[in-house]
């Protein structure tokens, strides 16, 4: 008789799993993703890449490209910066930590590095920020937060957290209640009023935001509708992102 | 074609083999060479003995690549060739799955054609465990649509156990 262990029941849960696919696409601009590769996603607005990049990690069991649609459009904006979307097997990349490193190292050329994720790939930048915290500048979280184990608490730089009213799976209290493991925080109630200074976390909530507006996939089971469409979300989320480079990088 | 072959011959059933692997991507259409880590698959298949020299093979594959998760129907024929002593052998085979990619809100028709080599080591109550190793074509034609990597050449390597 073949008995099966515990883990191998939970490798095919695992495997199960169903990502979410992405919507929109065609307000997606092609021409600024520079390539893609079964690792990563370069968006850039210049063929010649800006000292400066965005390594962004998609959130668990969502295709990556559920975020080009503000990112091609954050990258047209702002063009002093790239985006480089890391890509994993099974869309988890908390089960691949080791691509954030790999991605990296393919871009000698940036000088300049922050880092983020939506939701669990948020943990998984703060996961990789407390392993190599001189590499990055800054740390961008969406609807994401770091937790004891991993606490950025005494980490010299500079977070963005951006959290929305409405998220059923990345509540207002839970971004409340783990504010220990960040830099000191700071409320934001507008974009205009980021002023940075070293280890600080600024707080922006939108209201009436939710989960699923962080992307561009439709509606994330156990989220919470949104009082505000998914273009004014996203809009909010760029204009914030702008102030923030800027204020990071000037 | 293989279930052409399972209707007209005399099958026999051979046993059960178990495979856990893991995926290394090596080239695709778009990124050209693109080496990397690709996932993990698990494949559970029924053997059976056609004609005297060939086997094949009907299961399923639930695994994980750079699209995402997915699950297949796996068949293969193979022809296991005795190696020098009587411990060990090696079976040359081809492979085709057909499936889906796991998806919300519908899931993406996914196939893969495969060459697989295996070099067994029988003990003596009949089971067999094994070295393999393949190379794979992989795609997802929906994927196109949202990803200029839906197909790609892999390689998977692992280990096979084989039980009567």
């Amino acid at each position: 008789m073949i008995r099966f262990h515990p883990v191998f029941f939970f490798l095919v849960l695992f495997l199960s799993a169903c990502s979410y696919l992405p919507e929109d696409l065609d307000k997606v601009n092609y021409d600024v993703i520079k390539e893609e590769t079964g690792d990563y996603i370069l968006i850039s607005s210049s063929d010649i890449l800006p000292d400066n990049a965005f390594l962004f990690v998609p959130g668990g069991f969502v295709d990556p490209h559920v975020y080009l649609c503000w990112m091609t459009e954050l990258v047209n904006r702002y063009p002093e910066i790239a985006i480089i979307q890391i890509k994993v097997p099974s869309n988890l990349a908390i089960v691949n930590m080791g691509k954030v490193g790999k991605v990296m190292s393919h871009f000698s050329e940036i000088q300049h590095w922050t880092i983020g994720g939506h939701s669990l790939g948020g943990v998984v930048s703060v996961f990789a920020l407390s392993d190599k915290p001189d590499s990055f500048d800054g740390l961008v979280l969406m609807a994401s937060w770091a937790t004891e184990s991993k606490s950025l608490a005494e980490w010299d730089g500079n977070v963005l957290s951006i959290y929305a009213s409405n998220d059923g799976l990345a509540t207002t209290e839970e971004i409340a209640a783990n504010k220990q493991y960040l830099p000191e925080a700071v409320e934001l109630t507008a974009a205009d009023s980021i002023v940075l200074s070293s280890n600080q976390t600024c707080y922006y909530r939108i209201n009436g935001g939710n989960h699923s507006g962080f992307g561009c996939y439709g509606f994330q089971e156990g989220d919470n509708d949104a009082d505000i469409s998914r273009e004014e979300q996203q809009e909010e989320m760029i204009s914030l992102m702008i102030k923030y480079f800027d204020a990071l990088w000037e | 074609m293989l279930l052409g072959i399972f209707s007209t011959v005399d099958a026999q059933f051979d046993g059960v083999e178990l495979t856990v692997s893991r995926n290394n991507r090596i080239f695709s259409h778009s990124a050209g060479f693109d080496p990397g880590g690709n996932g993990a698959s698990l494949r559970a298949h029924a053997v059976f003995k056609i004609y005297d020299l060939y086997k094949a093979k009907i299961g399923a594959e639930l695994g994980a690549n750079g699209i995402g998760n997915y699950l297949s129907s796996s068949m293969g024929a193979f022809r296991p060739i005795d190696l020098p002593g009587d411990k060990l052998s090696l079976t040359v085979g081809l492979t085709t799955q057909h499936g889906f990619a796991f998806f919300y809100p519908t899931g993406l028709y996914m196939m893969g054609f495969a060459e697989e080599n295996t070099v067994y080591y029988h003990f003596k109550n009949g089971a067999l465990v094994g070295l393999f190793v393949e190379l794979r074509y992989f795609t997802s034609p929906g994927y196109a649509e949202i990803s200029s990597i839906n197909s790609f050449f892999d390689i998977q390597y692992g280990l096979k156990f084989s039980f009567l």
